[in-house]
């Protein structure tokens, strides 16, 4: 098998987050039509998910429903623009969603909107976290949290952080800033080892 | 400021860049496929991580009537009242004017009846319109509701716009067909070539052919494949001059084949007599491409590459990229380096005798 690059643009192609039954595809398409039962379905699919992303991202349960609901809006609105070449229908969706939480936490930072210091966690937790196959493979699942796992603990924290924006300069200058050299160099290293990992080369 | 831009995807994709960074990298990224691909599958890492690693949260029990609000999908609190008022005001209609049919004024206003000249197909209670009875007495048919216009002019929407991303699809297809049965000398389809140390031009292909039964793709693939096979490892060959010679189909020096299907994006790299990498050093392969653009990594061979004939699959991340070369190099292990004339050990397609 060939050995993975390590400088993040020479990745392999991880093959992550496809859709290999059409399903959500064919759901698009159907938005495309103004079908509301196509978004309908979308949106008990999706909306979980990137509701419990979103309140990683923003803290702050109101804010991560507003972030969705907007999010939702853009889809439906955004349907017939959709490139099913450029990236996986959920790819596309959290692509956007992460925008709007950039967004949120820009305006927080210019103090253009008011922070709801609601409590840190949504009222509506999932009892458990199944993985949903229709979301992601059951491989993929598997795939990453090995790829996780090799992390070292420090590596696995920065990343995590990474990916729910904790390192957004948006996040205020309260935030750490001092510490960003080691944190990149975490990060670059993290990185390195999940995509190595990740990598779809297979004998 | 980072100032390397492929370092930047990353930092990108965890908003970790200030304004100024994130201009110069919109900027690099505008005119940079290679990076633009790289956004895109970092995108996919972080969504996949994201998923992971989040909990499910359900959705508040309003969450999608508001939604459904925001986009006007749903119908407002008082839209059925106007249903039932139109549903009352039509029955009212149709009562009045079988009313009137029954009691002959209608015949009497020399219209004809309902029953007599409307088929049963049209005999509905919505029809049975003033509107309706009069373009039925012209002889026109009747016009459709405006409700089932709109749906038409939706569809047809939807359906141009579909037409016109299909359109663009086969034509990007068939310019990557046009592409790929351009005669190149020393490739085939599927691109297959030989890959040679530097400097090496490409045997005469006529001297190879004694007969009809090797095929060009044969006589190209020769080597490496002949050893997986476990076939013979000689063959007669006639010169110009016409006499008869038998060679090794293994020659002693280090030969690569990589044969890539462009439709499947899979690809495999036979290697043959190739050296074991040193300590510290690693095998690398490189693609080329027409549009001029330096060479794009690949991967690496396994440290301990054996010296027999070896297979090693690999993937260029996308069907739409037409190899016009592969370049293997030897580098240091954590640091690959562009192909140069210092680290090149092989490369195709070879240069064709002059």
């Amino acid at each position: 098998m060939l050995a993975t690059d390590l400088s993040p643009v020479h990745f392999l192609p991880s093959g992550l987050c496809e859709d290999p039954s059409g399903e959500v595809a064919t759901l698009i398409k159907r938005m495309v039509g103004t079908d509301p039962a196509a978004l309908l379905e979308l949106y008990n699919l999706w909306c979980p998910v990137l509701l419990g992303v979103a309140c990683r991202m923003l803290g702050n349960p109101r804010d991560a429903d507003k972030v969705v609901h907007d999010t939702f809006v853009h889809l439906w609105q955004g349907a017939g623009g959709y490139d099913p070449h450029k990236a996986p229908p959920f790819v596309w969706a959290f692509d956007i969603m992460r925008g709007f939480c950039i967004k949120r936490l820009r305006e927080r930072r210019r103090g253009k909107c008011h922070v709801a210091h609601g409590p840190p966690n949504h009222p509506n937790p999932a009892a458990e976290k199944p993985d949903n196959p229709r979301i992601m493979p059951a491989n993929d699942f598997r795939r990453v949290r090995v790829a996780l796992e090799l992390l070292s603990p420090e590596e696995r924290s920065n990343l995590e952080q990474a990916v729910f924006l904790e390192f957004s300069p948006a996040r205020g200058p309260n935030h750490i800033e001092t510490h960003m050299g080691s944190v990149k160099n975490h990060l670059r290293q993290a990185l390195k080892i999940v995509r190595n990992h990740l990598s779809r080369y297979e004998l | 400021m980072n100032f390397d831009p492929f370092d930047s995807v990353a930092w990108k994709s965890f908003n970790m860049l200030d304004d100024d960074e994130g201009a110069h990298f919109d900027e690099a990224m505008r005119h940079d496929p290679v990076l633009q691909s790289a956004c895109l599958e970092m995108d996919r890492l972080a969504a996949a991580i994201a998923v992971t690693l989040a909990q499910p949260v359900e959705p508040g029990a309003n969450q999608i009537d508001r939604l459904q609000h925001t986009l006007r999908l749903k119908p407002t609190a008082h839209s059925h009242l106007w249903l039932a008022i139109s549903g009352w005001s039509t029955a009212a209609v149709l009562a009045i004017v079988l009313t009137l049919n029954l009691t002959g004024i209608i015949d009497q206003w020399n219209l004809p009846s309902s029953t007599t000249q409307r088929s049963p197909t049209n005999a509905k209670p919505s029809n049975a319109t003033p509107n309706n009875a009069a373009a039925a007495t012209a002889g026109f048919p009747d016009t459709p509701p405006p409700d089932l216009i709109a749906a038409y002019k939706v569809e047809s929407l939807r359906l141009n716009q579909e037409i016109a991303v299909l359109r663009k699809n086969i034509e990007q297809l068939q310019s990557r067909d046009w592409s790929l049965f351009q005669t190149v000398p020393g490739m085939a389809l599927p691109i297959v070539m030989t890959m040679n140390p530097p400097g090496m031009v490409a045997e005469d292909p006529a001297i190879f052919v004694k007969s009809d039964e090797h095929s060009p793709l044969t006589s190209l693939l020769g080597d490496a494949l002949t050893g997986l096979t476990g076939a013979t490892t000689k063959t007669t060959v006639v010169t110009p001059e016409g006499e008869e010679t038998e060679i090794s189909l293994f020659p002693d020096h280090p030969t690569a084949i990589p044969i890539y299907d462009a439709a499947r994006d899979l690809g495999t790299l036979v290697v043959n007599n190739l050296p074991t990498s040193a300590e510290g050093e690693v095998y690398n392969l490189w693609v080329t491409t027409k549009s001029g653009n330096p060479p794009v990594y690949i991967g690496s061979l396994p440290e301990k590459s054996a010296s027999g004939a070896e297979s090693f699959d690999f993937s260029l991340g996308s069907t739409m990229v037409l190899p016009s070369g592969f370049v293997l190099t030897k580098d240091p292990l954590d640091a690959p380096a562009s192909p140069t004339e210092n680290n090149i050990v092989l490369q195709g397609p070879p240069s064709t005798p002059h």
